[in-house]
């Protein structure tokens, strides 16, 4: 099966945009920034989409030698986020309530996508560091 | 399913990066290979088994476990 993965030079501009949005977003959930009218939503709007594809880009970019390797990373990394997002859905749904699960229920929109970007990164550094471990020989 | 790259690989003495361009990966992906944490697809033991010029059963084994 062809999967398809974006050029490499998407995963600094995804880095960018998923800190960016994240740093924004928590200031925003945060109160530290605060904005109104169509300021407001236009910022929100960019801040969800720059989670999202930011994150899209960071995962489903090639790494400068993509191989089956870092495939099979990024599907197991993918199939591990899913079981964390639902462990903690299950567990924000038996712990908040009222107005505080209409926050953690808008909060759980970027979970997953910041998920996946956790496992996979992880990942990856372990892969990279197991052979930084190992002398070339 | 383990496998004797590093054996062959010192006989050849090349080097795990050579093997890497050779087949078509990185160098961490013959390292986790050695190692026995990454098990490769049919082709890329193909593929390893061609540069060595042995058959695959003289560099992969399956274990009991296998």
């Amino acid at each position: 099966m062809k999967n398809y993965l974006f050029p490499h030079i998407f995963q600094p501009i995804g880095w960018i945009m998923f800190s960016l949005s994240l740093i924004v977003g928590a200031l925003i959930l945060f109160e530290v920034l605060s904005f109104i009218g169509v300021v407001e939503t236009v910022i929100n709007d960019l801040v969800i989409i720059g989670i999202v594809l930011g994150s899209l880009f960071v995962v489903c970019s090639k790494e400068k030698v993509e191989d089956e390797m870092t495939k099979s990373i990024r599907l197991s990394s993918m199939l591990n986020s899913i079981y964390a997002y639902v462990i903690l859905f299950i567990v924000g749904t038996l712990i908040f309530y009222s107005v505080d699960f209409l926050l953690f229920a808008v909060l759980n929109f970027a979970l997953l996508p910041i998920l996946f970007v956790f496992f996979f990164r992880w990942e990856m550094h372990r892969y990279y560091k197991m052979s930084e471990d190992e002398e070339q020989d | 399913m383990k496998n004797r790259i590093k054996v062959e690989r010192a006989e050849m003495d090349i080097t795990q990066q050579q093997l890497a361009d050779a087949v078509g990966v990185s160098r961490q992906t013959i390292v986790a290979i050695e190692k026995n944490r990454f098990m490769p697809s049919t082709p890329l033991a193909m593929k390893i088994c061609r540069y060595f010029g042995k058959p695959v059963e003289s560099v992969f084994f399956l274990e009991e476990t296998d």
